[in-house]
């Protein structure tokens, strides 16, 4: 047997034990998560005549305060400058693409703060910072029309709680609120919910 | 029941179906994800949305391929998409710390050779890394591969070559542990 023949076996038993999976498959726990995910569709976004009564001033708004925190977050995070959003030519396609945004930093803090929460008992200031800054947001998406349909509405709420409680965990949080929120990210329920109801980008943006 | 009449059946929104396909792959899915990840969390996220992804496509599956091969085509895609978004998450992460902390990385400072092999994987290009789990860790074959990834059988006998070659290499100072 060659020098060579004799790595590459060994290298197929060394390597065996490679990131393996520990434990029994979480088949239950990840079917719920599936479950939800799949009643919960991503949503296909479509090109509505522009509804007049809608105050396209008002979707501006909410739109550049979310680009904005999400500019200012990646500036002061990353050091770069902060990813352009365009604007769109219709208020309903502003509140899809501001919701876009929303879900995609969402989907970062969450993540982030699982495995932060894994290993320390409560949030590092940056990214307690960061979690308020999306709470003030999410506020601000559930008070306007993004939130007029319901699977958004309710996916909204449930960030919201999530955030709160994140944010409260580093003020006052109890061993059981810890529990709490740790249970909600790690189920992944939430986590999959965002990523599967974010609308696909706005053409153009 | 065969995975083409599970799959006609689920693609119509039979509750059943969709949970016997989950039941049938998602072990061997969840360990592929598991082995790309090496984190439970992220395991966990890949598997779900793989499926979610796939249960949403079902009606593009031609049966060109094996309902597997096809899964398992989402579910790396999944993972390698998912772990480029962590990279830049915990990019940002590490230049929010201090620069004291970034010395004390959690691998040990004088790792014996499966630590050293480990991490040795781990420094792979994602290209030849993916190749070399699916394949020398997970039993995957080169035509499986090369399905799942979109990319020539050769090609992936290659990668896995270049894998082996550049592992050598990073574990030189070992030599005589395979040759005993």
């Amino acid at each position: 047997m060659s020098d060579d023949e004799r790595f590459d076996m060994w290298l197929k038993d060394a390597a065996a034990g490679y990131n393996a999976p520990r434990g029994e498959v979480p088949r239950e726990a990840m079917w719920t998560a599936i479950e939800a995910g799949i009643k919960t569709p991503a949503p296909v976004l479509r090109r509505w005549v522009l509804p007049r009564w809608i105050p396209a001033a008002a979707a501006a708004a909410v739109l550049v305060a979310v680009a904005y925190r999400a500019g200012v977050t990646r500036g002061e995070r990353a050091g770069q400058a902060a990813a352009p959003v365009a604007a769109t030519s219709d208020a309903t396609g502003t509140y899809d693409e501001a919701a876009r945004v929303h879900f995609e930093r969402a989907d970062a803090l969450l993540t982030s703060a699982r495995s932060t929460l894994g290993a320390v008992s409560e949030l590092d200031p940056a990214t307690e910072g960061w979690a308020r800054d999306m709470l003030a947001d999410t506020r601000l998406l559930l008070d306007s029309p993004a939130a007029n349909r319901a699977e958004r509405r309710a996916l909204l709420e449930d960030l919201e709680l999530t955030l709160a409680q994140l944010v409260q965990l580093s003020a006052a949080g109890t061993p059981d609120d810890r529990r709490h929120v740790e249970r909600s990210l790690r189920g992944g329920e939430l986590l999959t919910r965002i990523r599967n109801s974010a609308p696909a980008p706005v053409r153009g943006t | 029941m065969l995975d083409r009449e599970l799959v006609a059946q689920a693609a119509a929104g039979n509750p059943e179906a969709q949970r016997a396909l989950y039941d049938a792959h998602v072990d061997r899915v969840y360990r592929l994800a598991f082995r790309l990840a090496g984190d439970e969390d992220l395991a966990r996220d890949f598997t779900q949305d793989a499926f979610i992804r796939a249960f949403g496509k079902l009606g593009e599956f031609r049966g060109e391929s094996a309902f597997s091969t096809w899964l398992h085509t989402i579910a790396v895609s999944v993972s390698l998409n998912g772990l480029r978004k962590v990279r830049r998450i915990r990019g940002r992460e590490v230049e929010m710390e201090s620069a004291e902390l970034l010395g004390t990385t959690p691998r040990r400072a004088d790792p014996d050779l499966r630590d050293r092999l480990y991490a040795a994987i781990d420094a792979l290009p994602t290209g030849y890394r993916t190749v070399f789990v699916m394949h020398d860790v997970e039993g995957f074959t080169h035509e499986e591969i090369g399905e799942a990834l979109g990319i020539q059988t050769g090609t992936s006998k290659a990668q896995l070559f270049r894998a082996r070659a550049r592992l050598r290499e990073l574990l030189a100072d070992f030599a005589g542990a395979w040759s005993a």
